[in-house]
């Protein structure tokens, strides 16, 4: 696996197919790592559960995190991230459809990179993960 | 005089007395002595005998040196006899310093001492001889006994004598001194009286005189009566006094003294302590009286004569008297006549002043008035309110049908309507012959004099009082004057009724007024006592208000033994100032505001109160309506509030979970047209353009409402906001976003407000993106915003364009949410905008309103 992988944490498996199809569309190839929810998120960060014995320096360059989750929300996935000194660095873009202010202002005080509101036009949601791959993937400089 | 005698013979008995005691006192001296000498003679002869020691007939002892008795003859046994002759028996016949003479023996030689011995009995004269050749001592003794009793007998008589001698003395003495102290007060009285008392001796001697007398015609120093007094050789010839000697009869006389005064004199005959005769005067200043009594004298001598002048000339005046009387029957006839008048006036005067109606009592008045005159008519006419004309109100000397004719008269062409008109009396004399066309009507009756007086009372003519006759053709001064004064005294009567009159219309009014007030008052007195009330509060009590009157308040309102704690009758009682209550009385049916008010009498003390309740039973129900409906709407509004919370969330999460289905459908069809839309015809290709179209609708749709629900629940900061750089702003970012159009910006600038930026953000946006919508068939596009004033100083900002307008009859149709005026082919729009503003501008207490007309653009004001 390469080391330039994306994490995408979405339990909607139309976003997810979308957000895949905006990826491959805008001609980025990284790898995505798919995950469901914000406890497979951790599991796959930190090598439990289904991803017992992960090979744990090999970190996604960009993780792509929804809010509304069954079991554990994105808010609370980004804290867990931001307080593990294996994963404090990692840029998080929350992707989703929330428009609150609440939710947008909690989440960059817990430390999200960016905050993205999914557009329901597909062209404009185009334009979004295109910008922000160009940003993070290509542009941004990791640490 | 007889005391002083009888105390005299008291003393002469008491010395004669003495002079007897003193004399026997002599004999019984001399007695005694012969009695003595003859007991010494017997006892030298004893002693004599004594010699003789053996045959002596007088005890003789002898004692020795040791003090033992060694010799003693028969005549000591004799003595002692019964009694034994033991040694201490003997011994009694020894001296008591026997011891002492035995024992002084050898010193003194032969010698003799004498001593007495006392035996049980009888007494003994010893002689002690001493012996010194034998060393021893004789004693020859001799009874003394019978000289010793008759010495103490003789020492007792003297004794008795001489007491009885002092008691005596004594009682002298205190008679003596009591009779002069006796004399003395005699003679003291004498001195003090006013009156002189002498005596006068048959020799014309003064042997006494008083004080009064010796001051007045000083000492006599043994000169005769005649001769100090009057300094005369021989007695007076006047004087009564002596010839009282002749018949020992007082007498009684009066006398003038040397000092020329007068004297009465008394003289009674007086026996003197040696029985010559004296002549006791006793004498009286009487010179006063004697003037008096001489001034008297001539005082009545000269009255007499008085007397005897006043009468001549009483005698004169009696004479003229005779001739005044008559001339003075004439004038007393005058007077009274003028005194009936006098009366007259009096009595009337009297009785309109008392009378309840003085306006019936002036026909008997007037009556008797007019009979007094002579007249045979009286007319009384009063200006009645209108005060055009006059009604006849009394008369007399008329049939009833005439007096009906002339009921009422108007002012003119009458003699008393130019009276009342002009206030002058007319007087009309010899009415036949009279020129005056007024006086028509007073002709028609026959009269031949007529007088006419207003009644006037203070300035105001009240009408007219006539009186007329048939008998002669003019009035005397007198007659006039009567009428006048009793005019007038009728007006003061008819002034009084119209005054009282006016005062009892105040008073029904008032009452009235009291009456018809809806308020429930009563006026209380100072102990609690319904003084008045009116009748709302009579009707709530169940009574009249006289029935009320005299009531205790609390009792008869309340059913309290005593006022209420609330009571404001009490607090106003003890501050004298108003006070107000609300109170629930079951009794009166309801609520009232109670208000006492103090009632002040003329010199602000207070009488009591004035208790007005108001019944608000109606607005307290009502109050408590109003209270209950605001309840229920706070509750309302609560419940409002909360539902359209719940109504907030409901769509914010609707929309939101719209949203993520929508994007599925938006991004799958996407993907379709993409990947598959070769394999589609024409028609399909256009439906799944629609399906997008619909799509990107529906997601523009549901973020207006996140927006317009967004408006809602954020929290409102209030701060300055710049509108100008605001707009200018949003603005900026239209032009950007559509660099084809051409828009004339008319900006004002510096408009500021007070509110959130935010949501202002989100009104100037909307507003903007409003115009330049509607304004995008304008080929001369304009957009303004601004401010103006309105006529209150409120600020009212707007945004104005010259887009495509709209139908006023919808404007108000245009501030609901999802309502256009225009098709979404026409112009894009999801018809919240204006809805959302609408919100904003609310919640910022604010109004927002639009004009418009079609093809002319629009413009939307808005207040903050």
């Amino acid at each position: 696996m390469e080391n330039k992988h994306i994490l995408l944490v979405e339990d909607n498996p139309d976003d997810v197919k979308l957000t895949l199809r905006a990826l491959k569309k805008n001609n980025i190839l990284n790898t995505v790592v798919v995950v469901e929810d914000g406890v497979e998120a951790l599991d796959y960060l930190y090598g439990t559960g289904r991803f017992a014995g992960r090979e744990l320096h090999m970190m996604p360059q960009l993780i792509l995190l929804d809010l509304k989750m069954p079991k554990l929300d994105g808010l609370e996935v980004l804290q867990r991230i931001r307080m593990d000194e294996r994963t404090r660095l990692l840029p998080v873009v929350i992707l989703t459809t929330s428009n609150e202010d609440v939710d947008r202002i909690e989440s960059y005080k817990l430390g999200a990179n960016s905050y993205i509101r999914k557009p329901v036009d597909f062209n404009q949601f185009l334009e979004a993960v295109q910008q922000l791959g160009l940003y993070w993937l290509v542009l941004n400089e990791a640490p | 005089m007889m005391e002083a005698t009888d105390s005299r013979k008291q003393i002469e008995q008491l010395q004669g007395l003495i002079e007897e005691l003193q004399s026997a006192n002599r004999e019984l001296t001399e007695v005694n002595f012969t009695l003595l000498s003859r007991v010494r003679e017997q006892e030298e002869e004893t002693r004599h005998f004594s010699s003789f020691p053996e045959l002596n007939p007088n005890p003789v002892l002898e004692v020795a040196l040791s003090g033992e008795v060694i010799f003693h003859n028969a005549a000591v046994q004799r003595v002692l006899g019964d009694a034994g002759l033991d040694r201490g028996n003997i011994s009694a016949f020894l001296p008591a310093d026997m011891d002492l003479i035995l024992r002084e023996l050898g010193k003194r030689g032969e010698e003799t001492l004498s001593r007495e011995i006392v035996l049980p009995g009888k007494v003994f004269a010893a002689t002690v001889q001493l012996v010194p050749q034998f060393s021893a001592a004789r004693i020859y003794a001799y009874d003394i006994t019978e000289r010793k009793l008759a010495e103490e007998q003789l020492r007792r008589a003297h004794d008795e004598l001489e007491m009885h001698v002092r008691q005596r003395t004594a009682e002298l003495n205190k008679t003596m001194e009591a009779l002069a102290a006796e004399q003395r007060r005699f003679l003291e009285v004498l001195d003090v009286l006013p009156v002189y008392v002498v005596l006068l001796a048959a020799d014309y001697h003064v042997p006494f005189a008083n004080r009064f007398f010796r001051e007045r015609f000083g000492e006599s120093r043994g000169r005769r009566c005649f001769e100090y007094l009057f300094g005369r050789t021989e007695p007076c010839e006047v004087c009564e006094t002596f010839k009282v000697l002749q018949d020992n009869r007082p007498r009684e006389w009066e006398w003038t003294g040397p000092d020329k005064r007068n004297y009465a004199i008394f003289d009674y005959p007086f026996t003197d302590t040696d029985g010559s005769p004296l002549i006791l005067e006793m004498g009286i200043d009487v010179t006063v009286q004697k003037q008096a009594e001489t001034e008297l004298v001539e005082h009545r001598h000269h009255l007499e004569d008085l007397v005897r002048q006043r009468t001549s000339q009483l005698e004169e005046a009696n004479e003229q008297l005779q001739e005044e009387i008559f001339e003075r029957e004439l004038i007393e006839a005058a007077l009274q006549k003028s005194n009936e008048r006098l009366a007259l006036l009096a009595e009337s005067a009297g009785l309109l002043l008392t009378s309840e109606t003085p306006e019936g009592i002036v026909r008997t008045i007037c009556e008797k008035v007019m009979r007094h005159l002579g007249c045979q008519l009286f007319l009384n006419y009063l200006i009645d309110e209108s005060g055009q004309r006059m009604r006849l109100n009394a008369y007399a000397g008329l049939g009833e049908e005439r007096a009906a004719e002339i009921a009422w008269l108007d002012f003119d062409l009458t003699v008393c309507g130019a009276v009342a008109r002009e206030g002058r009396r007319m007087v009309i004399e010899d009415v036949a012959n009279s020129t005056d066309e007024r006086v028509h009507l007073v002709r028609s009756f026959g009269l031949r004099a007529y007088a006419c007086h207003p009644l006037i009372y203070q300035g105001r003519i009240l009408g007219t009082l006539s009186f007329g006759t048939f008998d002669r053709s003019s009035f005397d001064l007198d007659d006039l004057e009567l009428m006048s004064a009793i005019t007038g005294q009728v007006a003061i009567a008819i002034a009084r009724k119209l005054a009282e009159g006016a005062v009892r219309r105040a008073k029904q009014e008032w009452e009235r007024t009291f009456d018809s007030v809806p308020d429930l008052i009563a006026i209380l007195d100072k102990e609690h006592r319904i003084v008045r009330v009116n009748r709302a509060m009579a009707e709530r009590l169940g009574a009249t208000p006289d029935q009320c009157a005299d009531l205790n308040c609390y009792q008869c309102v309340h059913g309290a033994s005593r006022p209420p704690a609330f009571c404001p009758h009490s607090q106003s009682l003890a501050d004298g100032k108003a006070h107000s209550v609300e109170v629930h009385e079951e009794r009166l049916g309801g609520d009232f505001l109670v208000t006492t008010t103090p009632l002040l009498d003329e010199n602000r003390e207070m009488l009591g109160t004035v208790h007005v309740a108001r019944d608000i039973s109606e607005s307290k129900r009502n109050e408590e309506k109003i209270r209950k409906l605001n309840d229920n709407l706070k509750n309302t509004i609560t419940q409002l509030a909360a539902a359209n919370r719940e109504l907030e969330a409901f769509s914010y999460s609707v929309s939101h979970d719209l949203r993520a289905p929508l994007r599925s459908i938006s991004g799958f069809s996407q993907v379709l047209q993409e990947d598959y839309g070769d394999g589609l015809d024409e028609e399909g290709l256009d439906a799944l353009g629609r399906i997008i179209a619909a799509t990107r609708h529906m997601g523009r749709l549901i973020d207006d409402l996140l927006d317009l629900s967004r408006v809602s629940r954020t929290e409102m900061r209030q701060e300055r906001v710049n509108l100008s750089s605001l707009a200018r702003r949003v603005a900026g970012s239209l032009v950007d976003r559509n660099p084809g159009r051409h828009v004339d910006w008319l900006i004002a600038a510096d408009v500021v407000a007070e509110g959130d930026e935010y949501l202002l953000t989100v009104v100037l946006d909307n507003l903007l993106r409003n115009s330049f919508k509607f304004t995008a068939k304008q080929p001369a596009a304009k957009i303004e915003f601004g401010v103006t004033e309105q006529a209150d100083g409120e600020k009212v900002y707007f945004v104005k364009d010259n887009g495509a307008g709209f139908d006023m009859t919808y404007a108000g149709k245009l501030f609901r949410p999802f309502q256009r005026l225009h098709t979404v082919s026409e112009f894009p729009g999801t018809g919240i905008g204006l809805a959302t503003v609408k919100r904003i501008i609310n919640r910022h207490g604010g109004n927002v309103w639009i004009e418009g007309e079609p093809g002319k653009g629009a413009v939307v004001f808005f207040t903050l």
